[in-house]
């Protein structure tokens, strides 16, 4: 597919912790300054992946909560957090 | 649509197996296949393993198949990196009783899946990997302390490749 999305976090969205959420680590991501709670970002890998909004980052370790359904439907929020930076 | 599911339709074998289990574990310890006691650990970089141990025979372990190995590695690296007291690298994956589970399982924490992985979970141990009951049911997360053979040993180990019948994407 041409119109993948850019990966902000690349991660195993089927991985969780004790939250129950997929999670890694904040020093991992494409660009770690804009992973702040609250945030919206593209999380997964290129063939599995969502928008998801950070939770919270403890200890280095960032929780995302992905939406339902494919990325393309979110992809709004996304391009506004773009348009704002 | 048909009639949902039923993912409680062996609780009474759950909790036989339960009692079972407990009668033959030790204090502060799991028995764990096939007699080896893996000790409790409470070091605070440890997963949380449940009380509840999951059998190790007539059950199947379903996971999403991620054809990106880049995401596998990462997330094999963050589960070694996060969890350093076990100093091992662990990928995620869900156990299932019958079917029925699987299919629930396919619904809910696969859906972004379109293509799901089933294993018989005598297969996975007869292939060398670990597999612990960590965080929350039904969730249990597949190790080894070498990645190439983590990966190597789950691609070889015998299981079905299923369609996911709830893709959404």
């Amino acid at each position: 597919m041409s119109d993948q999305p850019e990966i902000d976090l690349l991660l195993d969205l089927q991985a969780e912790d004790e939250t129950g959420l997929p999670y890694t680590f904040v020093n991992r991501a494409r660009h770690p300054e804009r992973i702040i709670e609250g945030a919206w970002v593209v999380a997964g890998s290129p063939s599995v992946n969502a928008v998801a909004r950070v939770i919270d980052i403890e200890d280095g370790i960032v929780h995302v909560d992905p939406l339902p359904g494919p990325a393309s439907n979110w992809m709004h929020l996304i391009n506004q957090r773009r348009q704002s930076a | 649509m048909g009639s949902a599911p039923s993912v409680f339709s062996s609780a009474s074998r759950m909790r036989a197996f339960a009692r079972r289990a407990a009668r033959a574990t030790p204090n502060r310890s799991r028995r764990w296949r096939g007699g080896k006691v893996y000790p409790v650990s409470t070091h605070p970089k440890s997963p949380k393993l449940r009380q509840t141990p999951i059998p190790t025979t007539g059950y199947l372990i379903v996971r999403g198949f991620n054809p990106d190995e880049a995401a596998v590695r990462e997330a094999a690296e963050v589960f070694r990196e996060k969890y350093p007291a076990w100093s091992t690298y662990g990928l995620s994956a869900f156990y299932a009783q019958d079917d029925d589970a699987v299919a629930v399982i396919c619904r809910t924490k696969l859906v972004r899946w379109n293509i799901v992985q089933v294993f018989a979970i005598e297969d996975i141990l007869a292939s060398g990997l670990a597999i612990y009951p960590t965080f929350r049911t039904p969730h249990v997360t597949l190790t080894h302390s070498d990645f190439a053979e983590l990966v190597s040993r789950l691609n070889h180990c015998r299981h079905q490749t299923i369609n996911n019948p709830y893709y959404d994407h």
